[in-house]
């Protein structure tokens, strides 16, 4: 039995899609109501978390796999994990968005940049030989620049919708966002062939997709 | 206001009355075995100048050094090891014989804010110093083993991994991609790899071969099955050395071999070995040869040495624990 924790939401929906695709009995996942535990034909035992969560459950063992994108995995200090496959699914990137007219202001102070991402953003502008600082955001970060708290944001772009709508556009792409499927290191030790048998099936999956 | 009188600072490992018993148990029997083979037991000192280990560590990670600057002005941090003030004494001694030295304390590294995970590491380890593989490797390795029966645990697998291997696979890939490369490969990173090898056009062989790499952890078909395969004597040598080791050694079939293996120490050279339970999600015993660690110290002389992280050990027999008292009640 493999235990895997599932990122939920958008990451939950595309990996239910997968495990579909590779030839698993889903209906479990899609008929669950409010649980938090959910057993597939007794090979998978999956528990759904938030995405900062999954990346703890396998850190602490709890669970041999996670399911997980990989902005949370470049904004989370731990990294003692296989991350063994790039899911190719849940693809979206972080960029630095503002007003158009971003570029062309010239700032004496500190720049502001809202985010949820700290030490990304930090790396990014450190990356450019800039100073700004950071203010932390929980929820929609395109409030910052809407009511003047920030300059910009740094955030995760999946369609730019929200940004279109509130007036704010990408000032510059920062790194290429996918889902990851990340192993606990001694997990790997005792459960090997089980974990490369799931791979092994969404690799194949992933070559007949790319072909069809 | 009387606050923070009962709670302990998230660094501090908890109060372990239930393991203080157990930890001592262990630590009588290692003493015994270690004494036995005439290793001679050390106290190292609690403070050491930080330079000391970021001459020796080029990418030490300083956030996890607990620090304070001296009345000199100095940096000194909170013990962070015992290898590195180990091999400084040894150098001090201005010897050129075997030594043989082991320790039992603690080692203090910065762990993240509340991940569960104390910042208080207790440690026993060996260093066995100027004996050079593969007469070295083979008395470490069989200490080792001779260790293991006293913590009643079972399912224990040591993987055997070598520096050795990683240098050569790094020299035919080109030592300018060694980072980007040894990044990938220690996370075992499959379809990074296969981008990274199709990104600098590798030749067919290379790129199927880099590839799998992190497929090969197994038991020793595995070794056996790549050692055929491969075209390189470099490679081939270096994991016909690890079998002949294995040979041996009358290692078990549980054992295991990890050819994606990156040494996690700038210093190590050859074996690389880490002991593992089901019952923890860390290794409890790690270690390897480091040839190149006293060339720090202005010395060329070859060294293995090995730690058990008792504070990981302690978390399996607690496990096992739970589980006998489940399954009684069962």
């Amino acid at each position: 039995m493999l235990k895997i924790a599932l990122t939920k939401g958008r990451i939950e929906r595309k990996m239910t899609e997968t495990l579909k695709k590779i030839g698993y009995n889903i209906d479990p996942l899609i008929n669950k109501d409010r649980e938090l535990q959910i057993n597939i034909e007794d090979k998978m035992e999956i528990i759904f978390a938030k995405s900062n969560d999954v990346v703890t459950f396998v850190e602490h063992g709890i669970v041999d796999i996670g399911i997980v994108g990989s902005d949370t995995l470049l904004e989370n200090p731990f990294k003692d994990y296989y991350e063994l496959l790039d899911l190719e699914i849940g693809k979206c990137s972080f960029a630095v968005c503002s007003y158009p007219n971003f570029k062309n202001v010239k700032f004496n102070r500190r720049k502001r940049i809202a985010t949820k991402y700290p030490n990304i953003a930090k790396k990014y502008f450190e990356s450019k030989d800039e100073d700004v600082e950071i203010i932390k955001l929980e929820g929609s970060v395109e409030l910052g620049p809407v009511v003047g708290l920030t300059d910009a944001i740094v955030d995760i772009v999946e369609t730019g919708a929200t940004l279109k709508a509130n007036g704010l556009e990408v000032i510059d792409t920062i790194i290429e966002v996918s889902t990851r499927l990340i192993c606990n290191k001694t997990k790997f030790k005792y459960k090997k062939e089980e974990i490369l048998n799931l791979i092994d099936l969404i690799e194949k999956y992933k070559i007949t997709r790319i072909k069809g | 206001m009387e606050l923070y009188k009962f709670a302990i600072p998230e660094e501090s490992s908890g109060v372990i009355i239930d393991n203080v018993n157990k930890l001592r148990k262990f630590e009588e029997r290692l003493r015994k075995i270690f004494y036995e083979k005439n290793y001679l037991e050390t106290l190292m000192p609690t403070f050491e100048y930080v330079e000391l280990y970021k001459s020796v560590y080029k990418n030490l990670d300083e956030s996890t050094l607990f620090k304070y600057i001296d009345k000199e002005g100095k940096d000194v941090a909170l013990r962070w090891d015992f290898t590195v003030p180990l091999a400084r004494y040894y150098i001090a001694q201005k010897k050129d014989e075997i030594a043989r030295y082991c320790y039992f304390g603690k080692v203090y590294r910065k762990e993240k804010e509340h991940k569960g995970k104390s910042s208080e590491i207790y440690q026993i380890g060996t260093e066995l110093i100027g004996k050079k593989a593969i007469e070295g490797d083979v008395e470490c390795i069989s200490l080792l083993q001779k260790s293991l029966p006293i913590f009643e645990l079972r399912d224990l697998k040591i993987e055997l991994g070598s520096a050795r291997f990683y240098n050569r696979l790094c020299q035919l890939i080109g030592n300018e991609k060694k980072e980007e490369f040894s990044n990938l490969l220690i996370q075992k990173n499959i379809s990074g790899l296969k981008k990274f090898s199709e990104k600098y056009n590798m030749e067919e062989n290379l790129k199927h071969f880099i590839t799998s790499l992190p497929r090969l952890n197994g038991n020793i078909d595995v070794l056996n099955e790549t050692i055929e395969k491969l075209g390189d004597e470099e490679l081939r040598n270096s994991l016909i050395e690890l079998k002949e080791l294995y040979e041996t050694m009358n290692m078990k079939e549980q054992d295991l071999f990890d050819l994606a293996c990156v040494p996690n120490m700038e210093y190590y050279t050859g074996i690389i070995f880490k002991v593992y339970s089901k019952y923890v999600e860390e290794p409890i015993i790690s270690g390897g040869r480091y040839d190149k660690l006293y060339e720090n110290f202005g010395k060329d002389v070859p060294a293995i040495g090995m730690a058990y992280y008792m504070n990981n050990i302690l978390k399996a027999i607690a496990k096992v624990g739970e589980e006998n008292a489940k399954n009684s009640i069962n």
